[in-house]
């Protein structure tokens, strides 16, 4: 056993504390964007529609403009085609080939290809991009704003693997906080209806995490499970499965996993009408088709691998495989894993819609996005008590002022950038660089804040900067987009009045409320210091 | 998604109930002249609660049986919330 002095047992303590608490603070980034990324689907088709009808999948009269812009392509870039309907009813069409490195390095090749943006209504072309994978990705700037919270979330930004590796190491730390939580705290269940509001500050505050703590435990438990499974999967189980059994090429091992290959040959031949897949695969999965996959198009052993949205009552999307070559249904395929059905891709299958909630359109989502606040709720309010009950200590207050700047200054930064997008869209401004440039100069101002006027003042202010940001919201994406609520209900785009009408009542939420809070908040602070 | 969203409208009249005159809640108040449920009355309104769930979990769709559960779990919160009593300055 080792003996440690008062004091040293003291600074020890304060290291675990710390360290829980930073890792507490990344993980409140990474559970806030996600609650955000719920509705990334939404939130793009409302940030960047098209002025047209909605759309929901491929529409009609989409082979005539796929087989003609496939004449137009390079050969060389038409060894994968992928389509897919995303970004306010944008079509996405993409050829890629592989090329030699650019640098010259022999046996090292890179994706190369051509993307175009099309109008999923008119099917005209609007944007056609050539270059690298990176450079095709980084051309749908209509998707930037909800990319930037799905890229938060998933990764932190951070480089691959290490972002994954470091959300799938914080998604580990929930499960086991929510377990153990749960062993050590099951007698506060029985607790699961009491706020003593009418008790000191800090009880209600302790209460009010516990409570919203012990109704968002199971769900807490299953996000952080699979959130871990997604980090975790490509980061390491797949480089991992690669080096054992496919000598590290990890895109055979993909291949392997999820392609079947007819019978090889390579006669040329045409593309089939490729509206009919759509049709039938329609049809077989009672659900538009979303995406389609071909391979070896142009020869007779082409395929193509088409996929569904989840069927209404069901969990999962389907994946049926078609010759592309003469449009033949060959089979149904597993979504995710293997090349027949398996108990592992039933199971892996099941990750998705518990990660996303996003099987049954916005009911789903909604309750999804209310269960991801309230597990963001509980991380904040559990850093703020842990932090508030050593308010005496100097170490702790700057804490308490980090957690503070977090805890406020994030969902404030969120949706400036959110404004960033707009502006700089409509000032042709590269809009990736504008956005990362206003969320870092928001989370500047809110430390800058947080130092100068104390984490009860920073906390009202950044709250009520934050109301006055999404409140306005909406008339940034109007004066920039031009898209009017009478006419985005004219041509059916409810997503653009619902996701104006959540923001304003979101903004008027931050704003209602502040001498309340702040009362409370002064008080919490008076008894824990 | 209804089935699941009507089935959690449901289960959240006995959660209502069972957070009204929950024990510990009442004594935490210290609300002597509210008489508390009875331990047959607090589980047949948890069964209460739980039935929809049963109900699609075996009849109806995974779908709606997630819908449920999340809902039950937020409304919880919210109930837990919306019946404790007003804040007043200490």
């Amino acid at each position: 056993m080792i003996k440690l002095s008062q004091q040293r047992t003291r600074e020890v303590l304060d290291i675990h504390g710390w360290s829980g608490i930073l890792l507490g603070l990344l993980l409140y980034a990474v559970i806030c964007t996600g609650t955000m990324a719920v509705f990334s689907d939404e939130i793009s088709n409302w940030s960047s529609s098209l002025h047209g009808e909605a759309v929901d999948g491929f529409a009609p009269g989409f082979n005539e403009v796929f087989q003609s812009l496939y004449q137009d392509v390079d050969p060389r870039w038409r060894e994968d085609i992928d389509a897919f309907v995303a970004h306010g009813g944008r079509i996405y069409l993409r050829f890629e080939g592989e090329r030699e490195h650019a640098g010259g390095e022999a046996e090292k090749h890179e994706h190369y290809g051509v993307e175009y943006q099309i109008d999923g209504n008119s099917l005209e072309v609007l944007k056609r991009t050539e270059g690298l994978a990176e450079d095709l990705s980084a051309a749908r700037e209509a998707g930037a704003l909800a990319e930037f919270f799905v890229d938060l979330h998933v990764r932190l930004h951070l480089p691959n693997p290490w972002g994954l590796f470091l959300t799938g190491v914080l998604g580990l730390g929930m499960m086991v906080a929510a377990l153990t939580g749960f062993v050590v705290h099951r007698h506060l269940i029985g607790e699961a209806f009491t706020i003593r509001r009418n008790k000191e500050a800090l009880l209600r505050a302790r209460d009010a995490h516990v409570i919203a703590g012990t109704w968002s435990l199971p769900f807490a438990f299953v996000l952080a499970f699979t959130g871990s499974f997604f980090s975790f999967a490509t980061s390491v189980g797949l480089p991992a499965m690669a080096m054992v059994a496919f000598a590290g090429d990890q895109e055979r091992a993909v291949a392997e996993l999820f392609s079947r290959h007819e019978a090889y040959d390579d006669t040329a031949a045409p593309i089939a009408n490729i509206d009919s897949l759509f049709a039938d695969a329609a049809e077989r999965g009672g659900a538009q088709a979303v995406f389609v996959s071909m391979h070896y198009a142009g020869r007779a052993d082409a395929f193509a691998r088409v996929f569904t949205r989840a069927e209404e009552g069901h969990l999962s999307a389907r994946a049926f495989d078609y010759s592309a070559a003469t449009g033949e249904f060959l089979r149904e395929n597993p979504v995710l894993v293997g090349k027949a059905p398996s108990a592992g891709n039933a199971v892996a299958s099941l990750m998705t819609p518990l990660h996303f909630g996003d099987f049954a359109g916005w009911v789903s989502k909604a309750v999804w996005f209310a269960l991801g606040f309230a597990a963001a709720y509980v991380t904040l309010t559990g850093m703020l008590l842990w932090t508030l009950r050593r308010g005496e200590r100097p170490a702790w207050q700057r804490m308490s002022r980090l957690v503070h700047w977090m805890g406020y200054g994030l969902p404030w930064a969120m949706a400036m950038t959110a404004h960033a997008f707009f502006w700089g869209r409509a000032g042709a401004m590269g809009v990736g660089q504008v956005q990362w440039s206003v969320f870092w100069s928001t989370a500047a101002v809110a430390a800058v804040l947080v130092a100068v006027s104390g984490t009860a003042v920073a906390r009202r202010w950044m709250i009520r900067l934050c109301g006055l940001s999404l409140l306005l919201l909406p008339l940034s994406r109007w004066l920039c987009d031009g898209m009017s609520w009478a006419t985005a209900l004219q041509h059916g785009q409810g997503v653009i009045v619902s996701v104006d009408m959540a923001l304003m009542i979101a903004g008027l939420f931050c704003l209602r409320p502040a001498r309340r809070r702040a009362a409370q908040a002064r008080s919490i602070v008076e008894v824990a210091v | 998604m209804t089935l699941g969203l009507l089935a959690a409208l449901l289960s959240v009249i006995p959660l209502w109930l069972l957070a009204g005159r929950d024990p510990k809640r009442l004594r935490a108040l210290r609300k002597r002249d509210a008489r508390p449920h009875g331990r047959n009355v607090r589980l047949g309104l948890f069964v209460a609660t739980l039935l929809p769930g049963l109900g699609l979990a075996l009849g109806a769709s995974a779908a709606a049986f997630l819908i449920w559960f999340g809902a039950v779990m937020v409304s919880g919160w919210l109930v837990a919330e919306v019946r404790a009593p007003r804040w007043s300055s200490d």
